[in-house]
């Protein structure tokens, strides 16, 4: 039978899986949401992105937010980034890695666009005062299709939450 | 607690079949199979045992002209012994096929068995049902573009 320290460790890595689960959730609904000071607290000062592979590299959190900021800014232009099949990690109590398949559909009404991206992220997590945040991130496109979406005549957007909003972020 | 561990373990397994798939990694893919793997995929239209046999019929079916991404959703693990579970798993498949110059979606229920060897979970069996799958060309949508492809040049 496991003795209570042995216990307490592997309840603590459970906790940890689940933590960075979450850590990334958030990351994703602050995406969609637009939720950008929500979105850097997933962050490490000292943040990394290899975006696109690694054509958006950037580093420290002020560059980091500055190029999502860019592309996430225009109302017009919003959809969802789901993130499938967690792979956890851990290299040492405070720091693992995770793999995540992504999905991404966007609609961007001004160009009357959608479009469609998979994609495999590998970040890097630390925890920092008890609390795990993203040290580096970047993902590597299964493909990218985009089309547009008058060639659906019958296509009719019926929800937008951000449909009241027209300023920029 | 265990258990949650085990359950973990398993997810991660299946996380891993998925990724290999997508990347075609044929040789990682491999190793989340037992040796005597058995497979009943599409309701058993593609039957076969052993995995070079299972993995012969993947890298053929699932060649560079095919983009796929298969998802798989609603882990519903069972632990039947030490060493012995069952999964079921919602599938969501999306595949590009450029020979064909068409796009599949489909949906379907995985059924699962694995075993724990040497402390580490294998698929014995896999296989899954259709719910449905649509096929259409992708000529139909004129203007549809893949910019970006992992296995090649994209299109244009």
């Amino acid at each position: 039978m496991a003795n209570l320290e042995e216990l307490d460790a592997r309840i603590g890595r459970l906790e940890d899986i689940e933590a960075i689960k979450r850590l990334k959730y958030k990351y994703f609904r602050c995406l969609d949401t637009k939720a950008l000071d929500e979105l850097a607290e997933c962050f490490t000062e000292d943040v990394a992105t290899s975006y696109s592979e690694g054509h958006y590299t950037l580093q420290g959190i002020y560059a980091v937010m500055k190029f999502i900021k860019r592309g996430m800014a225009r109302y017009e232009f919003f959809g969802v980034h789901q993130g499938h099949h967690p792979e956890i990690e851990f290299t040492s109590d405070i720091a693992a890695t995770g793999i995540w398949e992504m999905l991404a559909y966007m609609i961007d009404t001004k160009e009357d666009k959608c479009m469609l991206i998979g994609a495999f992220y590998h970040d890097e997590y630390v925890k920092v005062n008890g609390e795990w945040k993203i040290k580096s991130t970047g993902y590597n496109r299964i493909f990218e299709e985009n089309w547009q979406r008058g060639d659906v005549p019958s296509l009719e957007l019926k929800a937008n939450r951000f449909a009241s909003l027209t300023e920029p972020l | 607690m265990a258990d949650l561990a085990e359950i973990e373990a398993i997810k991660r397994l299946k996380y891993k079949y998925f990724r290999c798939l997508d990347c075609k990694q044929w040789d990682d893919l491999g190793q989340c199979f037992t040796e005597d793997a058995v497979t009943s995929y599409s309701g058993g239209k593609y039957a076969f045992e052993g995995r070079d046999t299972i993995m012969g019929f993947l890298a053929k079916g699932l060649g560079t002209h095919m983009i796929s991404m298969h998802h798989g959703h609603h882990p519903e693990i069972e632990l039947t012994g030490e060493t012995t579970a069952t999964g079921i798993w919602a599938l969501q498949d999306y595949v590009i096929d450029l020979k064909h110059n068409t796009t599949l979606m489909g949906a379907a229920f995985y059924r699962d068995e694995y075993v724990k060897i040497n402390g580490e979970w294998k698929i014995k069996y896999t296989g899954y049902e259709r719910t449905f799958e649509e096929i259409s060309s992708r000529a139909d949508t004129p203007s549809l573009k893949l910019l970006q492809q992992m296995f090649g040049k994209p299109e244009e």
